[in-house]
């Protein structure tokens, strides 16, 4: 069968049960201003519209992690997030059917149906996508009209909604783009993910003994060129200058100078020495490239990954984020998390002004088991789901 | 359509079958029977059952195929329909049976048999039991009601297996958190949500920030315009500062259930 012909802009209608409106009631009961029991109101009918449309499909939510469903944080957002187990939030924002009394009394311009759908603040981050429900108490129906995987416009424009049916591929996408760590075990890689030697030493390995005529390796050589480029540091400061201000003998969170005494050493085997410093039962260490959008350019980190089978199937995880070559710290206020597949935040670790390298404390992983691992700054943030 | 590929068809099962799993185009003649429209419309709910057990229960493309036969089964208006209070809850219920015993039988004693019946033959009497069901619980709750002024918030759920029931049976709790931590928002007794502020504006703080978005009800907008800094920032201060703070509060008072999402454990 053609799978194209599963788009279907048709929107869905899902009951609007007697239960779901009593908690839907009492929710609204416990705000403390009017506007705030509406939103609420039509928030949790919004969320538990999805949260059935994805119990019928037996996609599995969870709702302990949402601000939707937490008494504290209804009081002061205006969110309707519903977790999807292993794969992150989806914020489910109502669109309110003028009842025809109402559109009558208005003027006419509000008869027509609403066009767009606003999405606060504070529903704009961590969203892997954004559903528009829109409410029929009168007939007890929630019509799930469409989705969109952004919101950065801070409204949904209902009729450039995709179909439900894209709300589903791209549910089937984050499914695959899981990384299967058992996989790793059995040495099949995602290309993404490189062996840390690739990312933090880009030269052939056998290259490097012999070619030392230049004694700047290449990645470092983009680095001068960069900070030349921008201005941060003068070149004729000298080498020797240089050298230390990239390798200063402080290194907090770094075990970086265990490879040897040659510059090359300490430049490109950074990873390989300290995560064998840390983590020296790895079986498995891959690395990959992350581009963080900033408002000023963009910054590259390199997440790195290593895993440890133990003796009862489960896997040992540890996890580092480093400024990818060419930068020498990582950005201020990066925060790496690690997220448990109900999306409950388990440890963060975040850089200070000159951290080189930031990571999360070892962690194990039962088999079958989802987690999530989150590089975020300021507001933008990146997401990657594991399996074991 | 395919001629001899109607749903009740039971003198060639084995070779419709055959030309179901083969993905090639459906064109062909017309059906034997005047009723055209109903058979095509059968015969895509047909393809559509096929197509969803080909893939594992709960996987997003199952799933994809689930979305447009519960559509079909809507647009075929063969599925019994009542106007009475509990309907909803019946559907939903029928829904759920649908999805879980279509290809393997999950809750039921069978799985569907698209041989044996159509597919709203399937789910009708099944949504007339719930029907049924949902009526003996409302005559029940009544006449309980009755001897008993007090509905107690359990039954308001019959979803046991879903979190919200916790939420409902813990509400006196709630109320009561609520009230406390209100009271705490109000009187920051230590200053500890005034003294958490955007930096060099000590006015633009967790506790004006709290109150403004939730008993004025403003957005956080309107907030950052009237105070003219960036909503990114009230962003952030509500996102990281007081959700800490609130975390915090639930800890210190001994509201071990009502942790904050966000918060990382310690």
């Amino acid at each position: 069968m053609n799978y194209e012909n599963l788009s279907n802009l048709e929107p869905l209608p899902m009951p609007i049960t007697q239960n779901s409106l009593q908690i839907a009631r009492q929710f609204a009961a416990q705000q403390r201003h009017p506007q705030r029991q509406e939103q609420v109101y039509f928030n949790t009918l919004a969320v538990l519209a999805v949260h059935d449309y994805l119990e019928i499909l037996s996609i599995k939510t969870d709702l302990t992690e949402c601000d939707s469903w937490n008494p504290a944080m209804r009081l002061f957002t205006d969110a309707a997030d519903l977790y999807i187990k292993g794969l992150g939030k989806i914020e489910c924002r109502p669109v309110r059917k003028l009842h025809q009394n109402q559109a009558t009394a208005n003027d006419n311009l509000s008869a027509n149906p609403p066009v767009n759908c606003p999405v606060p603040v504070e529903a704009r981050a961590d969203r892997i996508g954004y559903i528009a429900v829109a409410i029929d108490e009168d007939e007890k129906v929630a019509r799930l009209l469409g989705f969109s995987p952004t919101a950065d416009s801070g409204e949904l424009v209902l009729n450039e909604l995709h179909s439900l049916d894209d709300f589903l591929v791209n549910l089937e996408h984050l499914f695959d783009a899981k990384v299967d760590l058992n996989q790793w075990l059995m040495n099949v890689f995602n290309p993404d993910w490189q062996p840390f030697e690739a990312i933090f030493d880009p030269e052939p390995l056998e290259d490097s003994p012999g070619e030392i005529e230049n004694p700047i390796p290449s990645k470092l050589g983009n680095w001068f060129k960069n900070i030349v480029e921008t201005g941060w540091q003068k070149f004729d400061q000298g080498k020797q200058n240089l050298e230390e201000t990239i390798f200063p003998d402080e290194h907090p969170n770094f075990a970086f100078r265990s490879g040897g005494n040659s510059r090359q050493n300490l430049s490109l085997s950074g990873g390989q020495a300290s995560l064998q410093h840390r983590f020296p039962e790895a079986d498995v260490a891959r690395a990959r490239l992350i581009d963080l959008g900033m408002q000023l350019g963009r910054t590259t980190v390199a997440l790195l990954v290593a895993i440890a089978q133990q003796s009862d199937r489960t896997v040992r995880v540890h996890v580092q984020l480093h400024p990818a070559i060419g930068q020498r710290y990582l950005p201020p206020h990066t925060q790496l998390s690690l997220i448990s597949d109900t999306g409950k935040i388990l440890h963060k670790s975040e850089s200070t002004v000159q951290d080189l390298c930031i990571l999360l404390k070892d962690f194990d992983v039962e088999p079958e088991e989802s987690f999530s691992i989150r590089v975020a700054i300021d507001d933008l943030s990146i997401t990657e789901n594991f399996v074991v | 359509m395919r001629p001899h590929l109607t749903m009740n068809d039971q003198s060639h099962p084995s070779e419709g079958e055959d030309h179901l799993s083969d993905d090639s185009d459906a064109a062909g003649g017309s059906g034997k029977s005047g009723n055209c429209d109903r058979d095509s419309a059968q015969q895509q709910i047909l393809e559509l059952v096929i197509e969803a057990c080909k893939h594992p229960l709960g996987s997003p493309r199952r799933g994809r195929f689930l979305d447009k036969l519960i559509r079909e089964i809507v647009k075929s208006g063969q599925l019994w329909k009542e106007n009475t209070p509990h309907y909803e809850e019946a559907l939903q219920r029928t829904w759920i049976y649908l999805s879980r015993n279509l290809c393997e039988a999950t809750t039921a004693k069978q799985a569907y048999n698209p041989k044996i019946s159509q597919i709203t033959t399937w789910l009708n009497p099944y949504l007339k039991k719930r029907l049924l069901d949902c009526h003996l619980k409302q005559q029940q709750e009544r006449e309980r009601h009755i001897q008993n002024q007090i509905v107690s918030l359990d039954r308001l759920s019959d979803k046991k297996d879903i979190k919200y029931a916790e939420n409902l049976r813990a509400n006196p709790d709630v109320s009561f958190y609520l009230e406390e931590l209100l009271e705490w928002i109000e009187t920051d007794p230590n200053d500890e949500l005034k003294s958490r502020h955007v930096r060099g504006k000590p006015e633009i703080n967790c506790q004006v920030l709290l109150q403004r978005k939730c008993l004025y009800g403003q957005t956080i907008e309107e907030i950052a315009k009237e105070f003219g800094c960036a909503h990114s920032t009230l962003y952030q201060l509500l996102n990281n500062d007081c959700r800490h703070l609130l975390q915090q509060f639930s800890e210190n008072q001994g509201y071990q259930t009502f942790t904050i999402p966000g918060v990382p454990e310690q």
